[in-house]
Formats: structure tokens, C-alpha cells, sequence
């Protein structure tokens, strides 16, 4: 039982985190203990489980009651999904579809990056044209004061919409990952 | 659809297997198996989504030198019960009315 346990942590290991494998795991063995207690052979209930279907059968629930608190989770939730989806003929079309949103989030993600890169670029050289200009001061204040704002208003806009899409983007792990739950437990 | 009623009803009969009293997993598998077909890996994540909603709480008990995880039904998982009979009373009510 202990060798059939070490197998299932390592392939456990590979997609989950510990507290999940940790979860997991002592689900199994009690559950093996109880049966051997009631009489069963050790042979016959590890013939009964196929660790890789355990693993698959188990990603799409803990992906969804994950919490995906830090880029790197999300990150590593998004890459099992995939490989969730495009794994299987069945879930396929869910991963097209996933995928084709998933660019859609990150492009918005890199240009919300790019506003204010160019912002503040932008902001960088009203100043120094501002410096070499030979308007007044009042009138260079003026112009540096709407620039300012400007930036502002980039800057605001540009941290709404990462902030939504990386909403967006924790959220469609957790629908994508009740779509491919509903999916396997349909066929 | 048929599935989503499917884990509905097997959230139920969970539910109502422990309002009999606290149970672990392979009693709960165990006592099940005679009226429904449901694996381990099935419970699992009936348990644990259940478990996050509140409607069990769980215990560990010491049994032949191992802690055996015990769940519990709360008020909220009894009221989930009352909820899915009442639903399911106006479910049957709608559909003598429609077959007349």
C-alpha cells in the first residue's frame, strides 16, 4: 500500500500543490485502511484505482475550489487546465475556445503594460520639449499640468484593466474548469 | 442537465445518510452502495464541496492508531435538504397538473 501511496503523491505532485496532494492522499489511505479493516485484500482494492485517472478526475475539482492568489498559482492553474483541455478529443473544443479568450485577456493585460510605458514616455518628453520651449511659465506649467493629468487618467485606465482581466482571467479557470468537470461527467 | 440533477441528488443522499448520524468516507461509500452506484472517487469531491459550503463539518477521530476523518451535517446542509424536497414536492405537483 505504502509503494501504491508514493506512486500516487508523485503523479499527485506533478499538478498539485502540497496541501492539495497532503488532501488527497489521506483521503485514499484511510479509505484503503478502512477496507482493509473490513476484510478486503490489499490486491483487490489497489486493482479497483488507476492513479492516472484519480489525477485527471481530480484536476478540473481542484482547479475550481483553488484559490488563485498569486500570479505564480495562476499561472500554474492555467497551464493544467490546458493541458486539461487539449488533452482530450472531447474538451477540445472547450480549449479552442479557452485559449482564444486567454489571448484575448493577455493582449488587453500587455497593452494596459504598454499605456503606461508610452505615458510616461510620453509624459518624459513633454517635459524636456517643455524645458527647451520658450513659452512662458505660467504656459509651460499649464501644459505640464494637463500632461499630468493625462498620465493620470492613462494610468488609472491601465490599472482598471489589468485589474479586470486578471479577474477575468482567475475567473475562466474556475468556469472552464466547471465546463470540463460537467463535460468528463457527461460522457 | 441530467448529470447536474445527478450531482444534485447525490449531495442529498450524502446529506441525508449523515443526518442518521456523523460518518467517515468508506462508511459513507459503503452505506450508499446499496441503494446507488458511487465510487471513492466520486465522494471526494461531493465531501469537500460540501465541506467548503458549510453544510459539513468534519472531526478527527483516533481509530486503531489513525485519525479517521468523521463528517457532520450542519443546519445550513439539513436546510439544503428541506430545500431540494420542497423543490422536488413542486416538481412532481407541476407535472400531475401538466399530465391532466
Amino acid at each position: 500500500m505504502k509503494t501504491w501511496l508514493k506512486e500516487l503523491e508523485r503523479a499527485l505532485h506533478t499538478k498539485f500543490y502540497d496541501d492539495e496532494v497532503k488532501d488527497i492522499l489521506s483521503y485514499y489511505e484511510e479509505i484503503i485502511n478502512d477496507r482493509l479493516s473490513s476484510g478486503e485484500k490489499i490486491d483487490d482494492i489497489l486493482s479497483g484505482y488507476e492513479i492516472r485517472k484519480i489525477v485527471k478526475d481530480m484536476t478540473p475539482e481542484i482547479l475550481m475550489k483553488r484559490e488563485n492568489t498569486s500570479v505564480l498559482r495562476v499561472s500554474k492553474s492555467t497551464r493544467q487546465l490546458l493541458l486539461l483541455l487539449l488533452g482530450s478529443p472531447i474538451l477540445l473544443p472547450l480549449g479552442i475556445v479557452y485559449i482564444s479568450i486567454l489571448i484575448f485577456v493577455m493582449s488587453m493585460i500587455f497593452t494596459a503594460f504598454l499605456l503606461i510605458v508610452t505615458g510616461l514616455v510620453g509624459f518624459i518628453g513633454l517635459l524636456i520639449d517643455m524645458l527647451q520651449s520658450s513659452l512662458s511659465i505660467p504656459n509651460v506649467l499649464g501644459v505640464l499640468g494637463m500632461g499630468l493629468m493625462t498620465f493620470s487618467m492613462l494610468i488609472l485606465l491601465a490599472l482598471w484593466t489589468y485589474q479586470l482581466m486578471a479577474l477575468l482571467w482567475r475567473k475562466l479557470i474556475v468556469w472552464f474548469s466547471k465546463l470540463a468537470h460537467r463535460k468528463g461527467e457527461s460522457q | 442537465m441530467r448529470e447536474q440533477v445527478k450531482k444534485g441528488v447525490l449531495e442529498i443522499f450524502v446529506l441525508a445518510m449523515l443526518t442518521q448520524g456523523d460518518s467517515y468516507g468508506y462508511k459513507i461509500v459503503s452505506d450508499l452502495t446499496t441503494y446507488i452506484s458511487i465510487s471513492e472517487s466520486t465522494l471526494y469531491p461531493i465531501l469537500r464541496r460540501l465541506e467548503k459550503t458549510d453544510e459539513l463539518k468534519t472531526y478527527n477521530v483516533l481509530f486503531q492508531g489513525r485519525n479517521r476523518k468523521y463528517y457532520q451535517i450542519t443546519s445550513k446542509g439539513q436546510l439544503h435538504i428541506d430545500e431540494f424536497l420542497h423543490e422536488w414536492e413542486d416538481i412532481r405537483k407541476i407535472y400531475q397538473i401538466l399530465k391532466k
